[in-house]
């Protein structure tokens, strides 16, 4: 039995070298998107694209959640300004108290501003471990009813954020500002790097909070945990009072064991750029060091359970 | 329907090839796919301190067990799907029916990259967007306004084309005034409108909806299928629907794919699909009717015993529109009564109202004596209602004075027949009976 002729459908001819490739397969209906659905393991790495394309998403769960969060306080967006200052109330009155302005180098800086610098910063990491950690299991049904880009929803949690740590910053100048007039501190030329470490704690956020949000999804044990851990984590990361004080007292092996909390070297570095501190070399080199580990980590291991969610939250 | 079909396109024979250069690739293609679960099996109820103590302590390696992704065909593995086999093709609209549990929920997650399968692949080429739920992230304290623009961006949208199409969305959704309100505060109704509204608004070339229009009232309800239906129809784009009702399948779908235990059917012609569907229920369906609730007016054993239905001399529930219909009743235990007995069968809609009633007394005259066990049969040539689902109602009286009263004694499925000759029927909510009757301008 002869079978039919058949004339095979052609791939056009693209040249020698060509090798072809999915995306321009001539079966391929249109070039549009083609999705395929397959199990991963191991490893996944970040769909970039995709992070583009749904990039306005990312401003309306921002811009959602700034929105619910103050609708029906009586006193709304005030309370970003209350908080931070109840807190450096606090935390500036133990300073005063225990008397830390005597562990710091001349010219000594205003205690109350050599808070805040601290103070500031931390609030914003306490969020990205609290509100970043439950940033998941708060959009439950997002992640089982639909899909989307679910990095966006810790990053939506940091952003809304990120719009309180820049009121607290305007109130820093504020306070800043009352010593400049009244007298007692000047800026130096140091205080430029306040950028760049406002984007190493960005980083620094943005690692924590894609871990704890993960392993907030597996293990909902951590729920309980990361009260804790933004407890804990003030008094570990030198914040209400100076690293200088070790130094003092002779026990520099206790500061340096500080270098493994990779928050200590931003929250110092935030106090020597603002109040012209000396800098503290060891901490700040290993926060860099440790807080791009954490983000490289925390951004694969999210990716890593991501397939997961759906089926466990 | 042990084995599970693979869906084949249909021939062994290759299509001649000018078909296939020109038929484009299916727009959705879904080979081997599978999806297993952990269940966490219930472990027995601790009996003693020292046994809850140990089943604590033991959690956490449960836990981590729950967690893994190795599936073995150990009890504590739930397969949801299992060798899934489908192609569609652009503009197919094509209904996932099944009973509950049996995986159509779970493709359509899978399909919506929600989760991912165990093994297997799907091909998916266009736009996709998925409704699994109504009002996916809307929050309650935002106006309507605001979850508008929310609710679409989750969906997919731009905040233009949101903008672009806002007025449509509201017209749509009738909230009309209530539009800066908090949704918190809305009915659920016009909770429902408004979030079907914004998907329905959608563009995607692939369409994914679970059963969501079971929410919201009959008119609006209607006015959803319409509008998927026009899109359809007007756009070309390719629909997958989950529905338990088989109207809303019906009207929107062309084939149907049936699911059972996580194994799907060969794609059929939606009728097919939902008449192998029904009947697959029946078989499942072992209630009893001696076992059925009742009214009684004495303290006494059941009377109506067993009820069958057949149609074509086959034993089924479910015939066409017009068809023919024999009905058997067992009665048992009336030996004691005086001896003019009569008994009722009623048809009743799924509102409750009786459409038509055949008794023993009104067709045939017939009064009978009580005996330990007696069949009575009761054939109706042509039964004349419109596509739907119908109960039973049994009665039994003894002169004046009601015996028993078996309100859902079983249910009677009428599927679309062309009894007019014009293609058409109304539908179930329009009418129950279907007359003939000739219409002329004058």
């Amino acid at each position: 039995m002869s079978k039919p002729e058949v004339p095979l459908a052609r791939a056009p001819n693209y040249g020698p070298h060509y090798t072809p490739n999915r995306m321009d397969a001539p079966d391929q209906t249109s070039p549009t998107n083609e999705t395929v659905i397959e199990p991963h393991s191991g490893w996944i790495g970040v769909n970039w694209p995709e992070l583009v394309r749904y990039r306005e998403l990312l401003s309306f769960l921002v811009w959602r959640d700034i929105k619910v969060k103050y609708k029906q306080a009586v006193l709304g967006v005030a309370w970003s300004v209350i908080v931070p200052l109840i807190s450096l109330c606090v935390y500036g009155g133990i300073a005063n108290v225990f008397a830390f302005q005597e562990y710091l180098s001349a010219p000594r800086p205003p205690i109350l501003l050599w808070m805040f610098a601290g103070l500031v910063p931390w609030l914003f990491l306490q969020r990205a471990i609290s509100d970043g950690g439950m940033s998941l299991i708060n959009n439950q049904q997002l992640m089982t009813k639909i899909y989307l880009p679910r990095l966006y929803l810790p990053m939506a949690a940091l952003g809304n954020a990120m719009v309180d740590m820049l009121i607290n910053f305007g109130l820093l100048g504020v306070v800043a500002l009352y010593y400049f007039l009244k007298g007692g501190w000047t800026p130096t030329w140091q205080i430029v790097f306040v950028v760049p470490l406002m984007l190493l704690l960005y980083v620094a956020a943005m690692g924590l909070s894609f871990f704890l949000s993960a392993a907030t999804v597996l293990y909902r044990d951590l729920r309980f945990l990361i009260p804790f851990f933004v407890q804990f984590g003030l008094w570990l990361s030198a914040v209400p009072y100076p690293l200088s004080k070790f130094d003092r007292e002779g026990l520099h092996g206790w500061k340096m064991l500080y270098a493994i909390n990779p928050l200590t070297g931003i929250i110092a570095g935030f106090r020597s750029a603002i109040t012209g501190q000396p800098w503290e070399w060891l901490h700040l080199t290993s926060s860099i060091v440790l807080c791009s580990g954490l983000l490289v980590f925390g951004l694969f291991y999210f990716k890593r359970v991501e397939r997961l969610f759906a089926d466990i939250a | 329907m042990n084995e599970a079909p693979t869906c084949v396109s249909s021939s062994l024979i290759p299509p001649p090839s000018s078909l296939v250069e020109r038929m484009p690739n299916p727009v959705i293609e879904v080979s081997n796919l599978s999806k297993a679960y952990h269940i966490g099996l219930v472990e027995r109820a601790s009996s003693s301190f020292k046994e809850s103590l140990t089943a604590i302590l033991r959690a956490p390696g449960k836990r981590l067990k729950q967690l893994s992704t190795d599936f073995d065909d150990s009890p504590d593995t739930f397969w949801a799907l299992k060798d899934v086999n489908f192609q569609i093709e652009q503009g197919e609209t094509v209904g996932i029916i099944g009973r509950n549990g049996a995986g159509k929920s779970t493709v359509l997650k899978v399909l919506s990259r929600i989760t991912e399968p165990t093994s297997g692949r799907a091909i998916m080429r266009g736009r996709v967007s998925s409704l699994l739920e109504v009002g996916t992230g809307f929050h309650p304290d935002l106006s309507g306004r605001d979850n508008i623009y929310l609710n679409g961006a989750i969906l997919g949208m731009s905040r233009q084309e949101i903008r672009r199409k806002f007025d449509a969305i509201v017209d749509f959704s009738e909230i009309g005034q209530f539009l800066d309100t908090q949704v918190k505060r809305y009915s659920s109704g016009m909770y429902v409108r408004l979030a079907f509204s914004v998907a329905a608004h959608l563009d995607p070339q692939i369409m994914i909806v679970d059963e969501v229009l079971a929410v919201g009232d009959a008119a609006f309800q209607k006015k959803c299928l319409g509008k998927m239906n026009d899109v359809v129809k007007q756009e070309g784009r390719t629909i997958l629907f989950v529905s338990h009702s088989m109207d809303a399948i019906a009207g929107l779908c062309k084939s149907a794919l049936l699911f059972q235990k996580g194994r799907v059917s060969e794609k059929v012609p939606v009728d097919e699909g939902i008449r192998m569907y029904l009947e697959q229920n029946i078989g499942s369906d072992e209630n009893i009717l001696a076992k059925k609730p009742r009214t009684q007016h004495t303290a006494r054993d059941p009377i109506f015993t067993d009820l069958k239905v057949f149609h074509g001399g086959r034993e089924t529930n479910i015939i066409p529109s017009g068809g023919e219909v024999e009905f058997a009743i067992t009665l048992s235990g009336t030996e004691n009564d005086a001896g003019s007995l009569t008994c009722g069968l009623a048809l009743l809609n799924e509102r409750g109202q009786r459409v038509v009633l055949f008794h023993t007394l009104y067709h045939s005259d017939l009064s009978f004596r009580g005996a330990k066990q007696q069949t009575l049969r009761c054939k109706v040539d042509h039964l004349p209602l419109t596509a739907g689902r119908y109960h039973l109602e049994l009665i039994c009286a003894d002169g004046f004075k009601e015996l028993e009263r078996v309100e859902r004694a079983g249910t009677l499925e009428v599927i679309f027949a062309d009894v007019l000759g014009t293609g058409k029927l109304p539908n179930y909510n329009q009418s129950n009976l279907v007359l003939p009757a000739t219409w002329k301008e004058e």
